[in-house]
């Protein structure tokens, strides 16, 4: 895990398509994508306060507390959007309560609990739930609009626009991602050259 | 249900990794320690058995019943944590490695508790999910595996610097998911 600590600092493209995997499948429209975002916001930041509090916890008591605070605040969630919006919550299906799974990966690979002070911890902690969100939405939006052609149900497309069926299916969602995280590692690239080719290796 | 079908949805149509999107994270870490992974496979494999056999017992017989299939999420996490506590003992026991890395590892995968989500949602009974969960894991594994030789051999082409590492092997993924689209008739 020592090497882990360049590329996982604060909120780097690497970081963040590892805590999306789970979240792909929610992305066909627009609408779901922005709902899971905030959904995972909210029990990536809860859970990280959490911990927080809970600093003297040896680190596989932290494991299990940080899965079981995230599982019960998705159960939360679960419940909230039954209510109040039910045709989403169908909508995002299995993935709703792999929101969890999801902060975990975020808040296990950042591991900058232990070290650092509370308020960059939570400045870092935003900004990578922040930048979830978007990445999120940027790849709900490219799915939704290549593949039905409309976005938040509004027609974007020109007439008579086929629909494609590949992005509306699995394929599109991991391709979507993997040209997203590219773009996202340019800025990484640019700044130092063999920045990306050590991604490459590990 | 046939279970040839089964497990060819299972394994491959529905295959956790390529069309759930799930278990890609760790993907870096596997192929790091390849000695381990003999282990660690085995090990996931079991996990994700058991795990299916006792959630979906835990679900036919006290969830449903209770009308409380939204806690789902909380007591599948419980069960998988306990699960793969046990597994990472006895993993310890056999070959010494390392206890906390190797349970973080699994229990925060998405792998496990999002096929105990797949089999409870399409409403299997207990033991067809278990053969679901084992078929699952194989068909994961396979996945994984295929990405894994698929990064090795990549290393000597030309990828665009941007596209190193995730990017390309989502790409790559991706690809894969329109292959196994192909025998999506057979399920």
């Amino acid at each position: 895990m020592s090497k882990n600590n360049g590329i996982f600092s604060g909120s780097s493209p690497l970081l963040l398509m590892l805590g999306l995997a789970p979240a792909l499948g929610s992305t066909a429209f627009a609408e779901t994508a922005l709902a899971m975002g905030i959904v995972t916001f909210i029990v990536l930041a809860v859970t990280g306060l959490a911990l927080l509090l809970l600093r003297a916890v040896p680190e596989t008591g932290k494991v299990v507390l940080t899965i079981l605070i995230a599982a019960a605040l998705t159960t939360v969630a679960d419940y909230v959007l039954t209510a109040k919006f039910a045709e989403l919550r169908d909508a995002m299906g299995i993935y709703l309560p792999l929101a969890a799974v999801s902060s975990v990966i975020l808040l296990r690979a950042g591991k900058s609990s232990e070290e650092s002070s509370a308020a960059s911890v939570f400045v870092r902690g935003t900004g990578t739930g922040i930048l979830f969100i978007i990445a999120l939405f940027a790849i709900g939006s490219v799915r939704e609009i290549l593949s039905v052609g409309t976005w938040f149900g509004l027609q974007v497309m020109p007439e008579g626009y086929e629909m494609n069926y590949a992005m509306m299916t699995a394929p599109g969602a991991l391709l979507a991602a993997g040209f997203l995280a590219a773009v996202l590692n340019v800025r990484a690239c640019r700044g130092t050259s063999d920045d990306g080719k050590k991604e490459g290796e590990s | 249900m046939n279970y040839l079908i089964l497990a060819v949805d299972a394994a491959l149509i529905s295959n956790v990794a390529i069309s759930y999107f799930l278990g890609l994270s760790p993907l870096p870490e596997l192929w790091e320690k390849r000695k381990e992974n003999m282990f660690s496979a085995l090990a996931l494999i079991l996990v994700m058995t058991l795990s299916g056999l006792f959630c979906s017992l835990v679900w036919q017989n006290v969830l449903v019943p209770q009308g409380a299939e939204k806690l789902s999420t909380i007591v599948f996490a419980v069960i998988i944590l306990l699960v793969s506590f046990i597994i990472s003992l006895l993993l310890r026991k056999q070959t010494g490695a390392s206890l906390g890395q190797w349970f973080s590892r699994s229990a925060v995968s998405s792998v496990v508790l999002g096929v105990v989500l797949i089999t409870a949602q399409k409403g299997y009974g207990v033991l067809t999910s278990t053969f679901y969960a084992f078929f699952a894991a194989l068909g994961y594994l396979f996945v994984v595996t295929m990405l894994a030789a698929i990064e090795e051999r990549m290393e000597y082409n030309d990828v665009p610097g941007s596209f190193r590492g995730m990017p390309i092997l989502l790409v790559t993924a991706g690809l894969m998911a329109v292959a196994f689209h192909g025998i999506e008739v057979l399920g």
